[in-house]
């Protein structure tokens, strides 16, 4: 598997951030809290009318929150999980165009929660003139969305923005947007903060300016890259959805993805990206938000003293068994994995998709998973390729009609794996998946991700399987 | 001489911090413009603050019912674009409720005529903001 690293850059918060490290993803919990509502632009992905609990996408939310409500939250949620280590703003609107409600947040959070690191989602547009007033409240994280860095592209991105009391359009618009983001994410990098870019993959508007955005923001010191693929469909009635603007494939973000990484020497590029809800509660994948809704929320006692004591408990206890698991799934000796080689060679390459919710067994039913881990297996050893979601755009199957697009959209998300792993497998979907060309295969349930890719790798490889594929492309078997 | 805030508002807190007059008040079930200390920003800014912020077509109207953001205006969509995306995805023997709540969403407050051509309303109810 590929080294799961934390941040380590000058200057870097030590907190473990789900978002800024895979393997924090999947140990610590964030909470996202719904306390900003205004927006100052509008993006072409997005609708400000639309809200679904049933949907989880960027942008959406189910309440909004006053800044009373939303520390009240923040300090139940943290003391009825105690893994929580992060509490970021992200929405639905754009923090920074409502600072005093975000702020004031933050200031009862860094008085009750010391130990919760805390972060922002925003646009870029007001960065500039809140840099000082986010290091203030020791903001250690900031994600700024930026999809281009070329005022005609942004022009077809970005219909206007509110700039300096006026509503500002078009390309003059997106000039204004992309010099404040640039500015912004230099005087966040100046002053030690870790900076995430989220750049939205747009196919036939962005897609090819992505590597020059990425090589311009790596060059200006941002510590992650986030390339994630456009939701846009017509019922999210968004201006893409409604013009029928295609999404990008599972395909086509992996390879822009894998080329951007290769530009910058292997690092700085996210994978494990689950496009959450600006409202979103727990572990990532797991989400808990109905457990505090306003209501559930007010009726807690909570007694934020204790709860403090028992995150530190907490957390000591999971970096302990992180450091521990590391030294298990990365140890100093490569993969004990057949023959060894230096370079994988294609066709002894193959490709599984494994349902797991803990991330270290084949634990989840295939229809009940979220996400996909996906691994390239071959004679040097096994990698996972990213961490892919299935399920982004609804769960709600009494709202949004019947299963059948969901699965079918599973299988269009698998297309590029020959294996999928899972706990357990419905009838409909094995077919659906094997007329695919997909092998699902739940006869490893519960076992060690690593050993049933080890052993179904081996079966593949002796089966002959490859042969016949090796066949089928003019190899010589 | 005043705005009017109308039942499309999202109560998105966008508009009341860039009132110079404090007339816009968090109400329910959607904000409300004070008509006694609405200015509509004269003398103040070339443009009403209120309106240049709204992100939502036609919520904010001015004292003869006129939207100050007209609908296409804001999303670049015209209601003949907005009903070409509507017919491609309609194809419909029977709506379904989300596409009903689609075209309730965007054809209100737009143009009423063209929603009610459409042929996917079924039952629900669509009428002019």
């Amino acid at each position: 598997m590929e080294p799961i690293s934390q941040p380590t850059a000058a200057g870097a918060s030590s907190a473990p951030h789900p978002c800024y490290s895979e393997q924090a993803h999947r140990h610590f919990a964030r909470l996202h809290l719904a306390v900003a509502p205004a927006c100052n632009i509008q993006c072409h992905y997005c609708n400000r009318k639309y809200d679904c609990s049933n949907e989880s996408r960027p942008g959406v939310v189910s309440e909004l929150l006053t800044p009373e409500q939303a520390t009240q939250k923040a300090l139940a949620v943290g003391a009825a999980i105690p893994h929580l280590a992060v509490v970021g703003v992200a929405g639905p609107g754009d923090p920074l165009a409502n600072p005093e409600r975000v702020f004031a947040t933050f200031r009862e959070l860094a008085a009750k929660a010391p130990d919760l690191s805390l972060c922002i989602s925003t646009n870029g547009l007001a960065l500039p003139q809140q840099v000082e007033e986010l290091v203030k409240y020791r903001i250690g994280h900031v994600t700024i969305t930026i999809n281009c860095v070329d005022p005609d592209i942004g022009a077809r991105i970005y219909p206007w923005i509110f700039w300096n009391h006026r509503r500002v359009r078009g390309r003059q618009a997106a000039e204004i947007l992309i010099a404040q983001q640039q500015k912004g994410l230099e005087m966040l990098v100046t002053r030690g903060v870790l900076v995430k870019v989220n750049s939205v993959l747009i196919p036939g508007i962005n897609d090819e300016h992505l590597h020059e955005v990425h090589r311009v923001v790596k060059a200006r010191g941002a510590f992650l890259h986030n390339i994630m693929p456009l939701i846009a469909r017509p019922e999210h009635g968004t201006y893409y959805g409604l013009t029928g603007q295609a999404e990008p494939t599972a395909e086509q973000v992996r390879a822009l993805r894998d080329a951007c990484a290769s530009d910058s020497g292997g690092t700085g590029m996210m994978s494990h990206c689950q496009q959450c809800r600006a409202d979103a509660v727990g572990i990532v994948g797991q989400d808990r938000g109905a457990e505090f809704t306003l209501d559930k929320v007010a009726a807690m006692q909570v007694d934020w003293r204790a709860a403090l004591a028992k995150r530190a408990t907490v957390r000591a206890a999971i970096e302990r068994r992180m450091a521990l698991h590391s030294q298990i799934a990365h140890p100093a000796q490569p993969m004990p994995l057949l023959a060894r080689r230096s370079r994988p060679n294609a066709s002894e390459t193959l490709r599984m998709a494994v349902a797991s919710n803990d991330g270290h067994n084949v634990d989840a039913h295939f229809g009940s998973a979220r996400e996909f881990l996906i691994f390239d297996i071959s004679p040097v050893g096994a990698k996972l390729v990213e961490r892919r979601n299935i399920d982004r755009y609804c769960n709600g199957p009494t709202t949004c009609g019947d299963a059948a697009p969901a699965l079918a959209g599973a299988i269009a998300a698998l297309s590029d794996c020959t294996v999928l792993l899972c706990a357990r497998i419905g009838f409909e979907p094995w077919r659906a998946l094997e007329d695919a060309g997909i092998s699902p295969n739940s006869e490893h349930a519960r076992e060690p991700i690593i050993d049933a890719l080890l052993t179904v790798y081996a079966e593949w490889r002796d089966s002959g399987r490859r042969a016949a594929e090796a066949t089928s492309t003019c190899l010589c078997a | 001489m005043a705005f009017r805030i109308v039942a499309s508002c999202i109560n998105c807190w966008a508009c009341p911090p860039l009132c110079l007059s404090g007339a816009i008040r968090p109400a329910v079930p959607h904000f409300r413009i004070d008509a006694a200390r609405c200015t509509e920003c004269a003398g103040d800014y070339a443009d009403p603050q209120c309106a240049s912020i709204c992100p939502v077509e036609g919520a904010i109207v001015d004292s003869a019912g006129e939207p100050l953001n007209p609908p296409g205006s804001l999303i670049d969509l015209s209601p003949g674009s907005l009903m070409k995306a509507v017919r491609g995805m309609e194809n419909p023997s029977e709506p379904s409720v989300l596409e009903a709540r689609i075209l309730r969403e965007h054809l209100v407050g737009r143009d009423f005529r063209l929603a009610c051509q459409a042929q996917v309303l079924g039952d629900v109810t669509v009428r002019p903001a």
